[in-house]
């Protein structure tokens, strides 16, 4: 008979601890054994491992529990996540900033078109995508050109503000996934960097459906890069090795999108400022108009 | 008294009853304690894990997935705890190669030093060793193995639990085994 495996021997084991396997054969790995100095050898190394195991363990106090409940009581209300954090400012966050970014974005589009008592939302034309008014609005003898430029001028900034936001919150969900130790051994919990994706995404299309609306298209671009990074992040699986967290990252080119966002977001405050500057009367005087 | 279930407790704290989750803790808290304490191997540490991963536990509760069992689920979360912690730390002069700084064998090492293998054996050397070797494994790998040479659960109990095939379970513990025995080797070999 060739020397037992592994298997035979643990197997061996879990019926000499008590534990019935009808299915092992164990008159001949006993017999077997008995012959065999090798195989003796083998399964009293098991024997000692799992003697490691089975080390002495201190037994806390009777108030251990309440200890412990005590001391992390406060951190679960500090650091709220997940389930209860339903009353908490953190659970909420994420969905505020969506909700503050979707009011703004209705807040602008409509008060661009106030003049006629209508939203005024732009239409892109059919032949070469340029902004109109509405006809609902023209109709009404409201739209000026200086009105449509007054309202288009709105409507960029209003996007500006939350799409720069958005961006920002998006370049620190990235860097934290670029900078997640690829060294360590074993496995990586890509939870926290997960639900940071799942709530990014939903902004994300409503924030790229209105840069598209406006002809933004090198958001659109960005935007549309980012969401591809925030989709996969958020279906990959929770666990993950550093090597397969490589290949994420070399495959979603998560640098190169990082770079995008921070470009992106730079050009969005730019632009927000160079806006306030022209339509402050102190700014206009200092360019001479 | 009807004993609330864990998936009962689970649910309502979902929805947001702190009493919930607290039950939840003083339910669990000790075979935690108990597992971080085989992984880290002192008190302070142990205790440190034991509150992270109840932490963590709750900032996670709203992905854990009633099918499973909530002890395992929390058990799994503790055992990467200990292994973050453990791998935070800066080691001794052993390395996780096997060899001293001097470049020496740890076994030889070892041996020389204490010729009663049965002390060897459960001395600070080789429980240090063998939390570098449980540290190594798979996260799959290392909860099958604790689940069934330190938990005492059967086979077909982890493949339930942890929602794998038998002979997947098998495999997995067969491989934890050959690693930890293969890390261990210089110290429990007869």
């Amino acid at each position: 008979m060739a020397h037992l495996t592994e298997e035979q021997l643990l197997s061996y084991r879990a019926v000499r601890e008590g534990e019935l396997d009808p299915a092992l054969d164990l008159g001949a790995i006993g017999t077997h054994l008995a012959a065999c100095a090798d195989c003796r050898g083998n399964l009293a190394t098991l024997d000692r491992l799992f003697a490691a195991l089975d080390a002495p363990v201190p037994e806390p106090g009777p108030a251990y529990e309440r200890e412990v409940w005590a001391r992390i009581q406060d951190r679960l209300v500090a650091e709220p996540r997940g389930a209860w954090g339903v009353w908490s400012l953190g659970h909420w966050l994420p969905q505020l900033g969506l909700a503050a970014g979707v009011i703004l974005l209705l807040v602008g589009l409509v008060w661009s078109g106030l003049p006629g008592g209508r939203t005024g939302l732009v239409r892109r034309s059919a032949q070469g995508g340029t902004v109109v008014p509405a006809p609902s609005v023209a109709s009404m003898g409201a739209s000026a050109p200086e009105d449509q430029a007054q309202r288009a001028s709105i409507r960029s900034r209003v996007l500006m503000s939350a799409v720069g936001d958005h961006l920002q919150r998006a370049e620190l969900m990235l860097t934290e996934l670029n900078n997640t130790d690829g060294n360590a051994r074993g496995t990586i919990d890509l939870t926290d960097q997960q639900a940071w994706a799942e709530d990014l995404i939903n902004e994300n299309r409503l924030y790229r459906r209105s840069a598209a609306d406006v002809n933004e298209d090198q958001i659109v671009g960005v935007l549309d890069d980012l969401e591809r990074v925030l989709l996969e992040v958020a279906h990959a699986p929770a666990e993950t090795t550093p090597e397969r967290l490589d290949r994420l990252r070399m495959r979603l080119g998560t640098q190169d999108v990082l770079f995008k966002v921070r470009v992106a977001g730079a050009g969005m405050r730019d632009r927000q400022q160079m806006a306030a500057m022209v339509e402050t009367p102190g700014a206009r005087s200092l360019s001479g108009s | 008294m009807l004993v609330e279930s864990d998936v009962s407790l689970v649910t309502r704290a979902q929805a947001g009853d702190s009493d919930a989750f607290r039950v939840l803790v003083e339910r669990h808290t000790r075979s935690v304690f108990r597992l971080a304490f085989r992984l880290t191997g002192n008190e302070q540490d142990a205790d440190e894990v034991v509150q992270e991963s109840l932490i963590k536990a709750y900032r996670q509760l709203h992905r854990f997935e009633s099918r499973a069992s909530f002890s395992t689920w929390l058990y799994r979360i503790t055992a990467n705890c200990a292994v973050d912690l453990l791998r935070s730390r800066p080691r001794g002069h052993e390395s996780l190669d096997g060899v001293t700084a001097d470049g020496e064998p740890i076994g030889e090492t070892a041996t020389a030093a204490t010729p009663a293998a049965d002390r060897l054996v459960f001395s600070g050397q080789v429980q240090q060793h063998m939390r570098d070797a449980l540290a190594r494994l798979s996260d799959r790998e290392r909860t099958a193995f604790l689940l069934r040479h330190v938990e005492g659960l059967s086979i077909e109990e982890i493949s339930q639990q942890l929602r794998l095939k038998t002979n997947a379970t098998k495999h997995s513990i067969f491989r934890a085994v050959r690693k930890m025995r293969v890390a261990l080797e210089p110290f429990v070999r007869t």
